[in-house]
């Protein structure tokens, strides 16, 4: 049982703490002016964990009503460098193409430039100094190019 | 609504020369209103700007405070209910279901007995659940001033419509504070009738 229940929390990630917790990413997809927020469009948010020479893991949120700054979070794991970055998908087909505005996760709003890696440690709650579950807060990514990913 | 709310208006009613009636002292009031809601909410950015209303739909209000003369410091919680049968106008994002959002605050008015008026402003901040697309449980300050007018009235009943006008201003919301260069805010018109029992 208790094998069981390792093997499952290693294969799941961080997935059942964030579960308990709450996510551990939280940010906001903010419209810069260079690309239009536009309503009913989805909004792809993608994690990686080697600079986007893969994607890890991705989630959508539906911009219903064009808002040009919509929150967002995500369950990552620990210990890796994570990095972000979203495209508004205007084709519906879940991927970026040429004219679909995207944005870095790179504290910039006027392009893209190196991404902002964020490294969270592993809990220890028992430990001494006990390490808390750490929720990195403000991971913004600003929409402002519609040329590259 | 993750967290509840947390009135911090703590008011002080001061002077009780504001008219005649203040010679009759400390009261106590409670009550309750119902009306109809209606918002509008607003999004800036940098260059942009996203507005969206709502729908009319039901509002309760409960009220209970005391009278200075005619000064008077109301604690009013309240709840507005939402039905947007269309998802671009629902709070949530989840059309056909029912949303709610709820302050708790603050009043300080003013009441006219002669003319049977009692205009008041007030204030408070809280957790609004009130986001127009998605979950994002927005909170902050608010300001707000009505005016309620006494139809029926005797020395500890009072009947009438009120109306109402609220400004909320947006500061954070499931992702933390909102980015700089980034403000919402929602403007709330409520229009009702209500009891108020109490001298």
């Amino acid at each position: 049982m208790i094998i069981s229940l390792g093997a499952l929390m290693t294969s799941c990630g961080n997935q059942l703490t964030c579960a308990i917790q709450g996510d551990n990413i939280k940010g906001h997809v903010n419209f810069t002016g260079a690309v239009p927020a536009q309503a009913g469009k989805t909004i792809v948010i993608q994690y990686s964990k080697d600079n986007f020479s893969s994607v890890a893991h991705a989630s959508t949120v539906s911009n219903l009503q064009g808002l040009i700054s919509v929150p967002y979070s995500f369950c990552v794991d620990n210990e890796v460098d994570a990095v972000f970055r979203a495209i508004q998908d205007d084709n519906g087909n879940g991927s970026w193409e040429s004219g679909e505005g995207s944005g870095r996760a790179d504290t910039t709003s006027d392009g893209n430039a190196p991404y902002k890696v964020y490294n969270l440690p592993v809990a220890q709650p028992s430990a001494t100094p006990p390490v808390p579950w750490k929720v990195e807060s403000g991971v913004d990514i600003a929409i402002d190019s519609t040329t590259a990913q | 609504m993750k967290n509840f709310l947390i009135p911090l208006l703590i008011f002080s009613a001061i002077g009780s020369s504001v008219s005649a009636h203040a010679a009759s002292g400390l009261g106590a009031h409670a009550g309750f209103d119902l009306g109809i809601w209606r918002a509008r909410y607003t999004q800036e950015g940098p260059s942009q700007t996203v507005s969206i209303g709502s729908d009319l739909a039901p509002a309760f209000k409960l009220n209970a405070g005391l009278s200075f003369g005619s000064v008077f410091v109301d604690y009013t919680p309240e709840i507005y209910l939402a039905y947007f049968g269309d998802s671009r106008l629902e709070i949530d994002g989840e059309a056909n279901d029912t949303d709610y959002f709820a302050l708790l605050a603050g009043n300080i008015g003013v009441r006219f007995p002669l003319l049977h008026l009692n205009p008041y402003i007030g204030g408070g901040i809280g957790n609004f659940g009130f986001s127009f697309g998605t979950k994002a449980d927005p909170s902050g300050p608010f300001i707000r001033a009505g005016v309620t007018f006494d139809l029926i009235s005797t020395r500890l009943f009072s009947f009438g419509p009120r109306v109402e006008y609220q400004r909320l201003f947006l500061k954070n919301d499931e992702a933390g504070a909102l980015p700089s260069g980034y403000s919402a805010h929602a403007d709330v018109f409520f229009i009702g009738v209500g009891i108020r029992a109490g001298n």
